[in-house]
């Protein structure tokens, strides 16, 4: 499991570059999972740098880790957020149901079948409340441990474990539904 | 059932391992991140630039009065506010020299005679109005933002009703118009799929592949890479589409955007 949070506290006066070499995978991943994917998680991710980058003279490294801010400042943005985009109309699916020709090439099956247990989870994911999809995307996708996760969200750890419990109960039940009506994913 | 600490991770059961693991090996990848690290570049290097600016003032207001006066001292700002960004990023426009140079001769303001009689006007040359570039007022920018919408629905109309060489015409004008508007990128997609409707492929995928790169659609790669799969499958390139369309997938899709990508890979298989 991979422990992505390095908890080295960092000193003020923020090099925004710095920061992003060293936290946007993390940043990204976190936004990916409560969000959902789309082109929208680059927008929020750009976001969260900006904001950064504008309050990097309050960050207090006596208070939190940079991670901790970091996450704060993502998950305030993706609670925030809000899906759908500018456009007006949906040329694509036009597009999409462009009849098809052309030889036909070896499936790269695996890439899709990769996608599409990362669809169902994400699909999963997003049914469940803001509060308990964070905690089970930092505890089961992200792999921290309980104190860890109580830090970064603010609430005490017995409330973390809560907050799994319930999150872990209606995500086996969604995933459970959709492989039983469409097969293995 | 009650809560409990520290329970078995799903992703080490056997039931759920192979469901959880590619979500939790999923990482964004390198050149995805870069784009967004350009964007988030150019956006704080215009926020700087508004704060060197409110400095040089000598007021150390970031307000438009601030703006206005350093305008003053020849810098010259010009503003591009994206629809749906929310944040506007300045740009630095290369400082501009008057009409004519300021008279030296003749001083600005009189200087009063000792002499009893009230002296003779002087004639002061007016310098030439400054051409360095206003900042728009947020009713201007209003106002040009509903005219590119309208402009644009208009070529969507178009579209819709297969006119799609009038729809190109449109988006054209819209461009050439307002040549870095609110509506820059959405109007780069847009003639992308209406060459595809109209059954240019070569054109369309001309047009995608020089616009993959683009900073103007950074943020919208992956709907392009999911594009040049459609135009491939098209033109029979199923080893191209399928290449674009995994490359769609891993730059991150919306929910249907991502069905189509997957619909497409399988229609690629055999």
């Amino acid at each position: 499991m991979r422990v992505a949070v390095a908890e080295r506290r960092e000193p003020a006066g923020l090099d925004v570059g710095a920061l992003y070499r060293a936290h946007a995978p993390f940043v990204a991943r976190c936004v990916e999972r409560l969000v959902g994917a789309g082109p929208h998680v680059d927008d929020v991710l750009q976001e969260v740098f900006v904001v950064a980058f504008k309050n990097r003279d309050r960050f207090d490294p006596s208070r939190a880790s940079v991670t901790t801010w970091l996450y704060g400042i993502s998950a305030n943005l993706c609670r925030r957020h809000r899906r759908g985009s500018f456009r007006f109309g949906r040329l694509q699916e036009r597009v999409a149901a462009e009849p098809v020709s052309g030889t036909p090439m070896p499936a790269p099956d695996e890439a899709l079948e990769r996608e599409q247990s990362v669809a169902l989870v994400y699909e999963a994911m997003q049914k469940l409340p803001f509060k308990q999809r964070e905690v089970f995307a930092l505890y089961e996708l992200e792999g921290l441990d309980g104190a860890a996760i109580a830090d970064m969200v603010g609430v005490p750890v017995g409330t973390v474990w809560t907050r799994l419990h319930h999150a872990r109960q209606a995500f086996e039940k969604s995933v459970r539904r959709r492989i039983a009506a469409e097969g293995q994913p | 059932m009650m809560p409990q600490a520290f329970p078995e991770r799903l992703a080490t059961t056997s039931e759920l391992a192979p469901l959880l693991r590619p979500a939790i090996e999923r990482e964004v990848s390198e050149a995805r991140l870069d784009a967004n690290w350009r964007a988030i570049q150019a956006t704080i290097g215009g926020l700087a630039t508004v704060g060197a600016i409110a400095g040089a003032s000598s007021l150390g207001a970031k307000s438009a009065a601030a703006v206005k006066a350093a305008t003053a001292v020849k810098l010259g700002v010009a503003m591009a506010v994206g629809v749906g960004a929310s944040v506007a990023v300045y740009q630095v426009v290369e400082p501009r020299l008057h009409h004519a140079p300021a008279p030296v001769a003749a001083p600005a303001v009189p200087v009063a005679s000792p002499a009893a009689e009230p002296p003779a006007p002087t004639v002061v040359e007016q310098p030439a109005a400054p051409r360095t570039r206003r900042e728009p007022t947020s009713k201007e920018r209003a106002s040009a933002v509903a005219a590119q919408l309208q402009l644009y629905r208009a070529a969507l109309d178009d579209t819709h009703a297969g006119r799609h060489d009038e729809a190109l015409k449109k988006l054209a004008q819209l461009e050439r118009r307002w040549p870095h508007g609110a509506l820059e990128a959405e109007t780069v997609m847009t003639r992308a799929e209406i060459l595809f409707l109209a059954g240019r492929d070569k054109e369309a995928a001309k047009y995608v592949e020089t616009h993959l790169d683009s900073p103007i659609v950074a943020s919208r790669k992956a709907e392009l890479w999911l594009m040049l799969g459609e135009i491939r499958t098209r033109q029979g390139a199923c080893t191209d589409a399928a290449s674009a369309y995994q490359r769609a997938l891993g730059l991150g899709l919306g929910d249907k955007d991502a069905e189509t990508a997957r619909r497409g890979l399988r229609r690629c298989a055999p």
